[in-house]
């Protein structure tokens, strides 16, 4: 590979949703600004391995995207009446030359903008993680189509809606001026990249345990958010849950795809550094302003991070995140999951009374980890006939094969 | 870009001015925000749904069917609009957040081809 490719590769990889975050900025247009990136990196392609990497490249490419635009504008005629609302055309405010940008950190990450706007209200939530994948996360249509499991037809003709939509309503993929809204913005695009994390993660539908390119997807879009929100505990929050869980991967499914329960897991066998790096964010999270659900989750998850085996785990504190949890909105799973916690902290007794209490939340009569919990709680205190039943029923409900296993194990 | 607000009403829901639900007053001086803010661009009050007479012809040929009263089926009607002159939904949106006909009921907010 010449220092070009390498370069170019680095570049489409890392700084390509820079250079359309920034077009889009500019161009108020989806479409052209998608264009226009896409020309300017083939000429960067035909020119680059010749004259070699110009000393900033984003700043290149930014340059040459703008003057594609203005040459597909100045042939469409569509396009050309509405000129002057598409800023293609010179600033005429003074602009650094690209040459004069020493640092690329010089110029603005408009990518703020693209995860606000992609993740709009008006946006339906299932069309929202395409987009994100697409223009932040710069998939290909086909990547992000393989990503989330559906036919390459169906991710093009989501994103093609999505992006009509966009243009029709006028959905301004900018950040809100309004605070309040900037407020009520920012739960969506971190719901979405959890989103992201969770669909890679869990692959509930699949019997790959894993996806490793989706959970890699949704850490790179959680930093990117982090980095462009410092000062806000949710989005350092969500990057740190995402770590702390991702740390776990290896330990967390056999050889044969089963899932291990936390319980038997080999913590010899997390990813330390993902630990580390995660227990630090979680902790600063919990000193930031705003901290909800992310930066509680985070601290559930240092807890059992930095206990040295299961039977060390600091329940009562984890017990207490859960009530913490649970006071930013109710929620039968992080009920259930303080029920189990209540269990470990107390006795299995007690455990089992408060999942018994659940019975008949309609969330959760048909979401089989409740049967698991119900079935593992009643195999410790002897009631192993109605953990029969529990285990079979929550066979029923798992569509996951590896958890289908694990299922079919304790019923052996 | 114009967009229009339609405010939805339930024949089952509490009328206007009803129960707490916005009045006839609320209406008018929220027209005179948009007035005052310069992007009302129209808007209008319709008759109860009931006052709607249906017109209907199943096909090119056939002769017009006129019924008195609304589909039958649609428990939903649009009570009147608001035509909104403003630079892109998250203005037409922040409007309708304010527009009384949220309140306890529904807006649709659609933006106009070619506005």
């Amino acid at each position: 590979m010449t220092p070009a490719d390498d370069v170019l590769a680095r570049v489409h990889r890392e700084e390509h949703s820079r250079l359309l975050a920034t077009l889009v900025r500019r161009f108020g247009d989806l479409d052209l600004a998608e264009d226009a990136a896409q020309e300017a990196m083939e000429s960067a392609l035909a020119t680059w391995p010749r004259d070699g990497v110009p000393r900033q490249p984003l700043a290149w490419l930014i340059t040459a995207a703008r003057r594609k635009a203005l040459d597909r504008v100045r042939r469409d005629s569509v396009l050309a009446q509405r000129l002057a609302a598409l800023h293609v055309e010179e600033d005429r405010r003074p602009q650094p030359s690209p040459d004069a940008i020493v640092d690329g950190d010089s110029l603005p990450d408009e990518r703020l903008a693209m995860l606000m706007g992609c993740c709009h209200p008006a946006i339906a939530p299932r069309d929202r993680v395409a987009l994100m994948l697409r223009f932040v996360g710069g998939l290909s249509t086909g990547e992000v189509a393989q990503a989330l499991l559906v036919p390459v037809p169906t991710l093009q003709a989501r994103i093609t809606r999505a992006k009509k939509r966009i243009a029709t309503n006028r959905i301004p993929l900018t950040v809100p001026d309004d605070p309040d809204e900037r407020a009520r913005r920012l739960p969506l695009v971190l719901a979405a990249i959890s989103l992201i994390f969770t669909e890679g993660y869990d692959a509930s539908s699949g019997d790959h345990p894993q996806r490793a390119e989706l959970t890699a997807e949704a850490i790179r879009l959680a930093r990117i958010t982090a980095a462009l929100v410092p000062h806000h505990a949710e989005p350092t929050g969500l990057l740190a849950l995402l770590l702390l869980t991702d740390a776990r991967a290896a330990a967390r499914v056999d050889t044969d795809g089963v899932p291990v329960p936390l319980e038997d897991q080999d913590r010899a066998r997390w990813d330390r550094e993902r630990l580390v790096e995660g227990v630090r964010l979680a902790e600063r999270a919990a000193t930031m302003p705003h901290a909800s659900r992310f930066a509680i989750q985070a601290a559930i998850a240092a807890v059992h991070a930095e206990a040295p085996a299961f039977a060390e785990t600091d329940w009562a504190q984890i017990v207490a995140l859960y009530d913490l949890l649970l006071r930013e909105g109710d929620d039968p799973v992080v009920r259930l999951n303080r029920a189990i916690a209540v269990g470990r902290r107390d006795s299995p007794d007690e455990g089992l009374a408060l999942l018994r209490a659940l019975a008949d939340e309609p969330e959760l009569v048909n979401h089989h980890p409740y049967h698991v919990a119900l079935a593992l709680f009643l195999d410790e205190v002897g009631e192993h006939d109605e953990a029969t039943r529990a285990w079979q029923h929550a066979l029923t409900l798992a569509d996951n094969g590896g958890m289908r296993r694990f299922i079919e194990r304790k019923l052996a | 870009m114009k967009y229009v607000l339609l405010l939805m009403g339930n024949v089952d829901g509490p009328r206007c001015g009803e129960d707490d639900v916005p009045g006839m007053e609320e209406y008018i001086a929220f027209q005179r925000e948009l007035q005052e803010a310069g992007v009302f661009a129209d808007g209008f009050e319709l008759a109860d749904p009931q006052e709607t007479t249906t017109v209907m012809r199943p096909s090119r040929t056939a002769e017009p069917v006129v019924t008195a009263g609304p589909y039958a089926e649609s428990r939903e009607f649009v009570g009147g609009t608001f035509i909104l002159d403003v630079e892109n939904l998250d203005e037409a949106l922040r409007w309708a957040a304010k527009c009384p006909g949220a309140i306890d009921g529904r807006v649709e907010v659609r933006p106009m081809v070619g506005a």
